[in-house]
């Protein structure tokens, strides 16, 4: 994938932007504040259709206008060109897609493969496990998108599994209804199994697959003969032999059956599981991992998704680094710059000019952002 | 502006809250209907309340039908009385019917199981349905709500109920069986391959059939 061209119009700090880019390494250089981020940014709205950063979808409108634009042409790695464009206004979201207005955002999702890494990023290792679910889930829908219906099965069936929980469990002073409950609550069982089970397994074979990218990955990040780790989906279902999967998940809610009587929700399946990144095999990297193993280990992680979807999408996401090179050591510095030279299109942001003399070698383009403009320096 | 005297603007306000028509065509009709003959008006006005007063559901099956009797797959003798197809509402059945070929009777729901919005099972046609098997001797259910998340825990629902018929909690009756099937869920008839969406292609490619 790649970015040929991308406008701006009132988005954050950005008036009035309009650019080019060639393919490969692109620097975006500029003071603080200048709305480097900000281009990085949009391309990732574009992309997920919100912000790598938390914040409501108003907060990108330009301070005192009415909608934010974001315009991009792109060509995707089979030599196709296409166009998206999102409008921001008044809370709302206004998509297309070569032209049509886009409806069902959820098969635009994607559609602009990307990847990002920005220091805030490390929330992903050491976040709530509904970040690395919801990465795993993104990925799997774009591998396979007749899963959709599975998920959504799986979705209903928990509200409604957990609904009748508490209908069969009512809090003290209120009256039980209706005789078919539990019959109710076994056909919701059944089909949060079935769809469940389809997901767990879905999501451990693709965490094995990504590991695949991410340990060489990693190591070629980290120093030669330092520390291993390796991608794991840790699961609330013992999830072998592959056949017994159902079983087993039926036989955990079966066991769980007095817990969720008190609880009222179920306490079992996909949406309890997680993305462990495993030590040296056995420690927890959360626990023991220093700063710079971390940030090192979701920058491997990205970059094994990129790697998945060019092998099986054909299709190299572009790689969104922002600020990624500041606080490593100059030797990671070097070897993420030689990964990312095998990427289709890379865009590194960086206020240091020390850093950027680093990359500009390795670049096929540099700009300098100031106060939202963006100005071709080399390339 | 323009006002318009008060009943024509009450009449095109009444219209406008009918599903599938706007202020605009409200008023359309609203006008038209002042051009048309006296005796026509009438007549459309009577159409609308002997609708209303005498159609209602099939004391059977739950389907439309009129003035409290039999609807008409109900009362015609030729149909297959051991094949009964379970849908969740009367448009439901009605479409199946369009689609022809069925020539069993059908049983309404009248929705579908979901606690989130209320619907729990004592509010659906469920144990109507169940004397209806064991009057009528039904051989093979058709199990055909919907193919959503909720029309399919319906049918998981169902089929425990089906099952149990077999061991029936009252010595006194006899145990049932009746054979359970399932609507097929594939390609639309007539589609294109590289149309259809991917969880069509899925589905259609696991209820495959011999040929
Ligand atoms: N909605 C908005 N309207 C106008 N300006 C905005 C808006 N949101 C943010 N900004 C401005 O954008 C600037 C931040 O831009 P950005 O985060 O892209 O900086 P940066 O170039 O990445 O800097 P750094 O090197 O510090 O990371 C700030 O000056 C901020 O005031
Ligand atoms: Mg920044
Ligand atoms: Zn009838």
């Amino acid at each position: 994938m790649r970015l040929e061209r991308l406008r701006l119009k009132d988005f954050r700090n950005h008036e009035q932007t309009d650019v080019s880019f060639p393919p490969g390494i692109i620097v975006l250089t500029g003071p603080n504040g200048a709305g480097k981020s900000n281009l990085l940014e949009a391309i990732h709205y574009l992309s997920y259709l919100r912000s790598f950063r938390a914040g409501q979808d108003r907060e990108v409108v330009r301070f005192g206008t009415p909608f934010a634009a974001v315009e991009a042409k792109l060509l995707d790695d089979a030599g196709r060109p296409f166009e998206a464009r999102l409008v921001l206004k008044g809370g709302q979201r206004y998509v297309r897609l070569n032209g049509s207005d886009v409806t069902k955002f959820q098969d635009f999702i994607g559609r602009l493969a990307s990847q990002f890494f920005y220091p805030g990023e490390l929330a992903l290792l050491t976040g709530d496990p509904g970040l690395r679910r919801e990465v795993l889930d993104l990925e799997l829908l774009r591998l396979k998108p007749a899963l959709a219906p599975v998920y959504k099965q799986y979705h209903s069936a928990l509200l409604q599994r957990n609904k009748t929980l508490k209908l069969i469990h009512p809090a003290p002073g209120q009256r039980r209804r209706d005789s078919g409950l539990d019959k109710a609550l076994a056909a919701f069982t059944q089909q949060l199994v079935s769809a469940g089970t389809q997901i767990m397994r879905e999501r451990r074979g693709l965490v094995g697959v990504v590991d695949g990218h991410f340990s060489p990955l990693y190591e070629s990040l980290a120093p030669p003969g330092g520390e291993k780790v390796s991608l794991r989906y840790l699961s609330s279902v013992e999830l072998s032999p592959d056949d017994q999967v159902a079983a087993h998940y039926a036989q955990r809610l079966a066991a769980a059956a007095d817990k969720e009587s008190t609880l009222r929700y179920t306490t079992v399946g996909p949406h309890r599981d997680d993305l462990g990144f495993i030590l040296n095999d056995s420690y927890d990297l959360r626990r023991y991992g220093s700063q710079g193993q971390m940030r090192s280990a979701v920058l491997a992680f990205r970059l094994a998704l990129c790697e998945l979807s060019r092998l099986r999408l054909s299709d190299d996401p572009i790689l969104l680094l922002d600020d990624a090179l500041s606080e490593m050591d100059d030797e990671r510095k070097k070897r993420l710059l030689k990964l990312c030279r095998s990427r289709s299109q890379v865009f590194i942001s960086s206020a240091s000019q020390r850093e950027v003399e680093l990359i500009a070698p390795l670049a096929s383009a540099v700009y300098s952002v100031e106060q939202g403009q963006v100005r071709l320096v080399k390339g | 502006m323009l006002a318009l005297p008060p009943v024509l603007s009450d009449l095109i306000q009444r219209l406008s809250s009918l599903p599938g028509i706007g202020p605009k065509a409200a008023e359309r009709l609203g006008l038209a209907l002042l051009r048309r003959d006296l005796h026509e008006v009438q007549a459309l006005a009577d159409a609308l309340l002997a609708c209303r007063e005498r159609v209602g559901d099939c004391p059977r099956c739950g389907c439309l039908s009129q003035d409290g009797e039999l609807c008409a797959v109900c009362a015609d003798g030729f149909r297959d009385g051991r094949l009964l197809c379970v849908v969740e509402t009367a448009l439901d059945a009605i479409a199946l019917e369009r689609g022809g070929g069925f020539k069993g009777r059908y049983h309404v729901l009248g929705g579908a199981l979901s606690p989130l919005r209320g619907v729990l099972p004592e509010d659906l046609r469920i144990a109507q349905l169940l004397a209806r098997i064991r009057e009528e001797s039904t051989q093979e259910v058709v199990l055909a709500t919907n193919a959503s998340p909720d029309g399919e825990a319906t049918a998981l629902y169902l089929k425990q109920e089906l099952l149990a018929l077999a061991q029936p909690e009252d010595a006194l009756q006899a145990p049932l069986f009746v054979r359970i099937t399932r609507l097929a869920r594939g390609l639309p008839s007539g589609a294109q391959l590289d149309y259809a969406d991917a969880a069509t292609l899925h589905s259609a490619l696991e209820h495959r059939t011999d040929f």
